[in-house]
């Protein structure tokens, strides 16, 4: 591939962290913090997004070389990075902790580029809004599983009720804290 | 932010499959469990500037041992991403593995030169 046409491809790649949106990256894999500097410098576009930064596991006599260049950055760009002194198996063994304390739960969805909070709904669970409840009879499902529901039961009714609602858009997505679906 | 705060921040992100990875050049495959779950996490994308091929090949089969990871299948772009995905994708269904991101020479940067051109919003959502 002409050396032209690799740098075209490869900024295309890195400019679609774009499409992350206002998710998180992880940087795993560095050795000196002038790696992820350069990245910082040159790369990542100043201010333009809501993606998150988050370097695991840099050796940590380049920790402090990191936060030093990251403090001089703009405050909204600081505000984006996040160095943990932690390596990968601590990263690990906290998402497992988080895997097995957290309940099921789904709070918001993704149509198209907007993303819907699901709160309103997730409410429902509780039983607390008599009159909202009402008005949604097939929420009322939810009570019926809302304690230690499995999860795949769980994902299927908020699914069903969230497809009536987004019924016919393909690029909806139901995200949770386990893993993320399609509608 | 201390550790465990800023780890307990990130870790519904990575739950919820809405973090993505950046491997870099000193990237290795950790030891087996801590790969298996790696692999084992619903990625919205993998930058690789590290050969990734072992990583890669993880996911891919993981996805398709796992229902949950089903959905969504991972496809390495080496290139240009329209070749590997085509005109439109959709991150709930495909997980890109950039794998040509450690081709990196610093201080030239084509995005600087040429803006985001419709090309290039055209593979935007």
């Amino acid at each position: 591939m002409p050396e032209r046409e690799r740098r075209r491809a490869r900024d295309e790649q890195v400019d679609a962290i774009g499409e992350i949106r206002s998710g998180t990256v992880i940087f795993i894999g560095f050795s000196s913090a002038k790696e992820i500097i350069s990245i910082v410098a040159d790369e990542i576009p100043s201010g333009e997004t809501a993606v998150r930064f988050v370097v695991l596991g840099l050796p940590p006599s380049e920790q402090e070389s990191l936060a030093q260049h990251l403090s001089t950055l703009k405050p909204i760009e600081q505000r984006a990075f996040s160095i943990a002194r932690g390596d990968i198996a601590s990263f690990c063994a906290t998402i497992d902790h988080l895997f097995a304390a957290s309940p099921p739960r789904a709070h918001r969805i993704r149509v198209g580029k907007s993303e819907v909070d699901l709160h309103p709904t997730i409410r429902f669970i509780d039983f607390e809004k008599t009159a909202e409840r009402s008005a949604l009879l097939d929420i009322c499902w939810l009570a019926l599983v809302q304690d230690a529901c499995p999860l795949q039961v769980y994902s299927k009714i908020l699914k069903a009720t969230l497809l009536s609602r987004f019924r016919g858009r393909d690029d909806a997505e139901l995200l949770s804290n386990h893993s993320r679906w399609s509608l | 932010m201390q550790d465990d705060q800023l780890l307990a921040d990130i870790g519904p992100e990575v739950l919820n499959g809405n973090a993505a990875l950046w491997l870099g050049p000193a990237w290795q495959i950790p030891e087996t469990n801590i790969a298996m779950r790696m692999s084992g996490l619903s990625w919205l994308a993998i930058w690789s500037e590290s050969n990734g091929a072992e990583f890669a090949s993880l996911l891919k089969d993981a996805c398709s041992r796992s229902d949950r990871l089903r959905k969504r299948v991972v496809v390495e772009v080496a290139g240009r991403m329209s070749d590997a995905l085509g005109s439109y994708y959709a991150l709930s269904e495909v997980c890109p593995f950039f794998i040509s991101v450690g081709e990196r020479t610093r201080g030239i940067r084509c995005r600087r030169e040429r803006g985001v051109g419709p090309e290039t919003n055209k593979l935007m959502r």
